[in-house]
């Protein structure tokens, strides 16, 4: 009876660390890369549009040099939308006041838009032309809901 | 047939005056339970003698050995590719973050 429970044991053992092992090696690339991402996507930009190291730089480059414009944009809708809301309970009707943030925030959210996809044009610049092509649909699919099928832009 | 004063009496003094507890029925059930339990016992002893004859067969125990690898790879390969999908998305996510600020407002605390 010794023997068949040892084996037993083995067996379960034996899947367990199959499982572990196999789990570990599968998960490796993306650990690797959800720890390498300093909070800018570079490292999975990287690895997801094959980029060198020279395409990397240039493309954290270019980041670096968006930044503060992004932070800008940030501030700009923050503020409409509070705006927006300080006069929304305030009234019943449409008022010109209204009219006129949500035109603002409209055109806000334009100014956003525009600079998004410029940013992803400049950065798919660096990228080799497919991989290019393939990284401004996703940002278009992302940043345009709706325009271009999100999944054929992503999962291809 | 007629009835007989004589024999009625007899068959009377021939039953076996007996007590029957008031917990008469319940100690039955208990009994039957018991033995229902028992033989469920017995059941999986005899699965257990089974696997342990077919364990102590070498061929048998390797191929268990080998569905077992293999079940804990499939499970695992599953399970990874699930993860990787949501990793790849948390990464795309943060990039897209860094470009649209509508994105990084909505990624912010």
């Amino acid at each position: 009876m010794k023997r068949p429970a040892l084996i037993y044991l083995a067996v379960l053992v034996s899947a367990v660390l199959a499982y572990v092992l196999c789990f570990r090696m599968a998960t490796h690339e993306t650990r690797q890369m959800m720890a390498a991402d300093s909070g800018d996507g570079i490292a999975w930009l990287r690895k997801e549009f094959a980029l060198n190291d020279e395409q990397a730089r240039a493309v954290a480059a270019l980041q670096a040099e968006y930044e503060p414009r992004c932070m800008e944009m940030c501030a700009k809708i923050t503020a409409v939308n509070r705006r927006i809301e300080k006069l929304l309970p305030a009234t019943a009707t449409m008022t010109p006041e209204l009219k006129a943030e949500l035109e603002e925030a409209s055109r806000v959210q334009a100014e956003c838009r525009a600079a998004t996809l410029a940013q992803a044009m400049a950065i798919s610049a660096h990228m080799a032309p497919e991989q290019a092509a393939r990284y401004r649909a996703m940002i278009a699919a992302r940043v345009l809901p709706g325009v271009l099928p999100h999944d054929s832009a992503t999962h291809r | 047939m007629n009835d007989d004063p004589r024999l009625r009496e007899l068959l009377r003094a021939s039953l076996p005056e007996a007590d029957v507890s008031s917990r008469f029925n319940a100690d039955v059930w208990q009994r039957i339970q018991a033995r229902s339990a028992a033989s469920a016992n017995r059941g999986w002893a005899r699965w257990f003698e089974l696997v342990a004859g077919l364990f102590s067969r070498p061929a048998f125990a390797a191929v268990a050995l080998m569905l077992a690898v293999g079940a804990g790879a499939g499970a695992a390969t599953l399970q990874a590719a699930d993860l990787n999908e949501r990793g790849r998305s948390e990464l795309a996510l943060r990039h897209l973050a860094t470009l649209d600020p509508y994105v990084h407002l909505a990624a912010k605390p």
